[in-house]
């Protein structure tokens, strides 16, 4: 093995492959920045450009562009509050309240730090658990599923802010949306008034719409009041480096979860962000910070969404199946090179998994001052006044939203939501909720069915897996334990106000 | 949508790379009668990177030079193939616009876009690859061949689950209830939306029976972790010569039932010209890059013209008609 | 929404609107209702399952719809409980509500018009008023920022990525 590494550290002796690293990273980081824009549809761009080259050259600059590009969502969700991304929303929670504080810089900083930690850390973890835990990936079954989808939803209860009420008002309202479109077990289309919503509401309209636009007509309210300077991001020796290592352990936390749920095809790195950013809530020490502009958050989100890149890697280099859609993308400019990712590809092209170890991790220098150097000219966004903020978002989601699928149709849907999405904030509707259950639902009611459809009818497959029912028990705790904490406190906060119960 | 062409992507390719000159500038460009009057828009029914996306990438590569025109491929995604439709029906019938479809164009017509299109509205230019649709099992499985798998479907009243793409009514749901009448069984159908997840499914045993085209299996075949019953085509697999047809096995089934891949465009489109599209596209599909990307991928190259295809459309829009009624699926 | 706070004969004081909480939450409530029951007439009407075991098309959403016309039902409930009751009102600030709708209007007005208009008109006629209409009144400032914008979706869509508008 260590041969085998030497050999894919030795690709980089070619300046070609640095060329390509350099190249990928730059591009995935302004597609990831741009809303709309994304890296699966990042990588299938730069695919034509690989034919013909070699493929060790091609897949460095893949890697490198999926990796930034995973981080790019980070930059306009703590500057604007637009997570490009599903992955960047639990990023955007507490990075753009921290923008509001003048703290863009720190943000920013953290982001790309924790980001590129969360690959360094994750990328060791695949060199030595790629096989054995792709292989347990399989027993992932439509009951597991189904399992870990209710385990994402029930997050809802950890981190709704404000009224539990609202939260599961708002939770019915998303899984209902996620409804909308052809249904996959029978093909008859659900709710869906016109033929454009057969495939169902596009995220990312719907994420531009709920945070981006809604946010735009708050900035109107606010009007040419004075902002809060932001501090500039001075030179390295002025940063808190101190508080940075005081998130090693957020950040070691995240990096394996978002790795280990990386790996189960079909996760993803937006339920990773979203689990890493409730259990780091869990285990902080000023939970109540989280929301209101936590480092911790931001650190938890960006470390778990790129670890999820080395994960949802596992099973495409150990088995041949794509762990997430860009890595889908990955296996299609692997083939037109004729390689066949499969169990096969370790034994017949041992170069190729093993430049993606290396360039994982040669990588992580390279996006990480490339992050750094875009921190310090970005970190001035936070200082444009209010209005013009509100002109350049609306445009550049318009134009975002077009270009995400070249039609007007996510454009209808953004706009309708950043009205909605202004109407449940003033309501005090948190939106988070509405962003988990249209991850999650189409994930849990299709594998509930395939469940019971793979078990004509029975319901002990939810029972008879000792993996389901770990899952499922977590669920009930994570929806019970806050309920039975919030009755106590009532109760206790009526006994002291009236003795007399 | 057209994002085929970064700009700073093309410079660097054209820099760094001399083996981009050595393999995709072919010496001999063979000369075509097919002279569009500007470049060609290829709209699709997927996002970049699906599978019908990289092959028409591909074919670009040697059909641009011999038509002197760029191929400008442009994604319209969503509403189960009705934007591409749409795309492509109002466009002129010049040859300038131009769609690829797949088998499921046939079966969404018939069914939830019923109505909306019909093989009518669309000039039906040529076939380019045939995709037959395989069945198999995890290594270990006690079914060994159709037999075995229809025996034990008897024995256990329709509790086998095959795992397959897409919802009932799909193109691989129907080939699957062809064989349900050939051998009068009764499966349990598993939609998926995705090959992946039937191979992740199969592979845990979450499934007994898995169904996909050979391309994505390939690699499991190889390293014989799945083992085949059946090919649903008129002959074997040259990618898999030991796994037998359905026929070979005494099951008879319309083997015409294929996925198909091919170019269609707007309606009233003159015959000649879409006799000049179909002659550029199967002559760019004998370059090198393009064998050597359908080898790897197992696809059989396909080279029915207009009048064939055409013909073939209506064919299979009969079959499917049939099956859906079987399967009371049409009202 | 603000019409409806104006319709009561509320003058906005000081740039705002005042609306207890508690009515909006109603309110919002009885629509939230209406388009379930709509959802539920729907589901209800989803063709049977092909397959036995299935739940169909239908089971999950009416599943759904259950569950929140229950949780919007206690919404309701708490509402009207705070509303009459003691128990803490809380008030809702509607501040700058004509800016705010002109924007909302604005934001309609331009994913309507961009085929039409095109990107460019388009985006730069509406980032100015949109400008204009958040409370920048610097002539400067508000063309800056419109032909600035113009020129970076420009470069960054039309020139690096190559997508095509109307």
């Amino acid at each position: 093995m260590i041969e085998n590494l030497l050999s894919g550290f030795s690709a980089f002796g070619d300046p070609l492959v640095w060329l390509s690293l350099i190249f990928g990273s730059l591009v995935g980081y302004l597609i990831g920045a741009i809303p709309g824009l994304g890296p699966s549809l990042g990588v299938a761009l730069l695919i034509p450009f690989t034919y013909g080259l070699d493929p060790v050259v091609s897949i460095v600059g893949l890697v490198a562009l999926y990796a930034a590009a995973e981080y790019g969502g980070a930059i306009t969700a703590i500057l604007i509050n637009s997570p490009g991304t599903s992955a960047a929303v639990a990023t955007a929670w507490d990075g753009y309240p921290l923008s509001q504080q003048g703290k863009a810089g720190e943000a920013l900083l953290v982001s790309i730090v924790t980001s590129g930690i969360g690959i360094f850390i994750s990328a060791l973890f695949l060199l030595f658990t790629a096989v054995p835990l792709s292989e347990f990936a399989l027993r992932f079954g439509p009951g597991e599923y189904f399992a870990l989808a209710l385990v994402g939803l029930s997050l809802v209860v950890g981190l709704a802010e404000g009224s539990v009420v609202k939260g599961a008002v708002a939770m019915g309202i998303g899984l209902a949306l996620a409804t909308v479109g052809l249904d996959t077990q029978t093909g008859t289309p659900r709710f869906a008034a016109s033929v454009e919503l057969f495939e169902g509401l596009p995220l990312v309209p719907v994420l531009l719409g709920l945070y981006a636009l809604s946010e735009v007509l708050f900035l109107v309210e606010e009007g040419v009041t004075a902002k809060i300077k932001s501090a500039p991001l001075g030179g390295w020796r002025t940063w808190n480096w101190k508080g940075l290592w005081s998130l090693n352990g957020v950040v070691f936390r995240s990096s394996v979860l978002g790795y280990i749920i990386g790996i189960i095809p079909g996760a993803g790195a937006s339920i990773a962000s979203f689990i890493a950013y409730a259990v780091a809530k869990k285990t902080s020490k000023t939970p109540e910070r989280f929301g209101k502009g936590s480092i911790e958050g931001v650190a938890a989100s960006e470390a778990a969404n790129n670890a999820a890149v080395s994960g949802a890697m596992a099973p495409l280099l150990a088995l041949g199946i794509p762990g997430s859609p860009t890595t889908a993308v990955m296996i299609g400019a692997l083939m037109i090179q004729g390689i066949q990712p499969g169990p096969l590809l370790f034994s017949r092209n041992p170069e190729i998994p093993y430049t993606i170890f290396a360039s994982l991790w040669i990588g992580v220098p390279v996006m990480v001052f490339i992050g750094l150097a875009g921190a310090r000219a970005w970190a001035h966004v936070a200082n444009i006044p209010g209005p013009a903020i509100a002109a350049i978002v609306a445009g550049i989601c318009l134009v975002g939203a077009y270009a995400s699928e070249g039609t007007m149709f996510p454009v209808y849907v953004m706009t309708a939501f950043g009205i909605l999405g202004y109407l449940l904030r003033k309501l005090q509707v948190p939106l988070a909720p509405i962003i988990l259950a249209l991850v999650l639902g189409e994930m849990m009611e299709t594998n509930f069915r395939r469940a019971l459809i793979t078990s004509h009818g029975s319901l002990e497959i939810f029972y008879t897996s000792p993996l389901t029912v770990a899952l499922l028990l977590t669920a009930i705790l994570a929806f019970a334990l806050p309920a039975v904490g919030f009755i106590r406190k009532r109760r206790r906060a009526a006994m002291a106000a009236d003795p007399s119960v | 949508m057209s994002f085929n062409l970064f700009k700073a992507a093309r410079a660097f390719t054209a820099v760094a790379s001399f083996s981009v000159v050595a393999s995709l500038g072919s010496p001999v460009v063979a000369e075509t009668a097919w002279k569009p009057s500007g470049p060609v828009n290829v709209v699709m029914h997927t996002k970049p990177g699906g599978t019908a996306d990289i092959f028409i990438r591909t074919l670009a590569q040697s059909l641009e030079p011999m038509i002197g025109q760029p191929i400008v491929v442009v994604n319209a995604p969503g509403a189960g193939g009705a934007t591409q439709m749409a795309h492509v029906s109002q466009a002129k019938p010049d040859g300038v616009t131009i769609g690829i479809n797949t088998m499921s164009h046939f079966t969404s017509m018939l069914t939830n876009l019923k109505g909306t299109f019909s093989v009518d509205d669309f000039s039906w230019i040529a076939s380019t690859q045939e995709d037959p649709i395989i069945y198999f099992v995890r290594t270990d499985s006690e079914i060994k061949s159709l037999s075995d798998l229809v025996a034990k479907a008897k024995a256990s009243s329709g509790t086998i689950n095959i795992g397959g793409f897409g919802p009932v009514g799909s193109m691989q749901h129907l080939g699957t209830a062809m064989l349900e009448s050939a051998a009068g069984v009764k499966f349990n159908w598993v939609g998926f939306d995705s090959t992946p997840d039937i191979m992740t499914a199969l592979l845990g045993g979450h499934v007994d029976v898995g169904v996909s085209n050979l391309g994505p299996t390939a690699p499991f075949f190889e390293s014989k972790r799945i083992i085949g019953l059946g090919v649903l085509g008129e002959k074997r697999l040259n990618g898999l010569p030991d796994v037998p047809t359905f026929g070979e096995q005494g099951y008879k089934v319309d083997t015409s039932w294929v996925q198909v891949r091919g170019v269609f465009g707007p309606k009233d489109m003159p015959l000649e010209l879409q006799q000049q599209i179909a002659d550029a596209i199967h002559e760019a599909m004998k370059a090198k890059t393009y064998q050597d990307y359908a080898r790897s991928t197992g696809v059989i190259d396909s080279w029915m013209g207009p009048k064939e295809y055409d013909a073939f459309v209506r064919d299979v829009s009969k079959i499917a008609t049939k099956q859906l009624e079987a399967a009371g699926l049409l009202q | 929404m603000e019409n409806e706070a104006l319709n009561k004969g509320e003058e906005p004081v000081q740039g705002y609107v005042r609306i207890p909480l508690s009515i909006l939450e109603i309110a919002t409530g009885l629509i939230v209702l209406a388009i379930l029951s709509w959802y539920v007439v729907e589901a209800y009407h989803l063709p049977k399952p092909f397959n036995s075991t299935d739940v169909g098309a239908g089971g999950f959403p009416l599943l759904v719809a259950f569950g929140t016309g229950i949780a919007t039902l206690s919404m309701i409930g708490l509402a009207v409980a705070r509303h009459m009751g003691k128990m803490g009102k809380a008030d809702s600030r509607w501040r700058r509500p004509l800016f705010v709708l002109t924007v909302a209007l604005l934001l309609v007005g331009q994913a309507v018009t961009f085929e039409t208009l095109g990107v460019y008109l388009c985006t730069a006629l509406f980032s100015a008023a949109i400008m204009v209409a958040a409370g920048e009144r610097r002539i400067l400032h508000v063309l800056g920022v419109s032909i600035g914008l113009v020129a970076f979706i420009y470069v960054v869509f039309a020139l690096a990525l190559n997508v095509v508008f109307p």
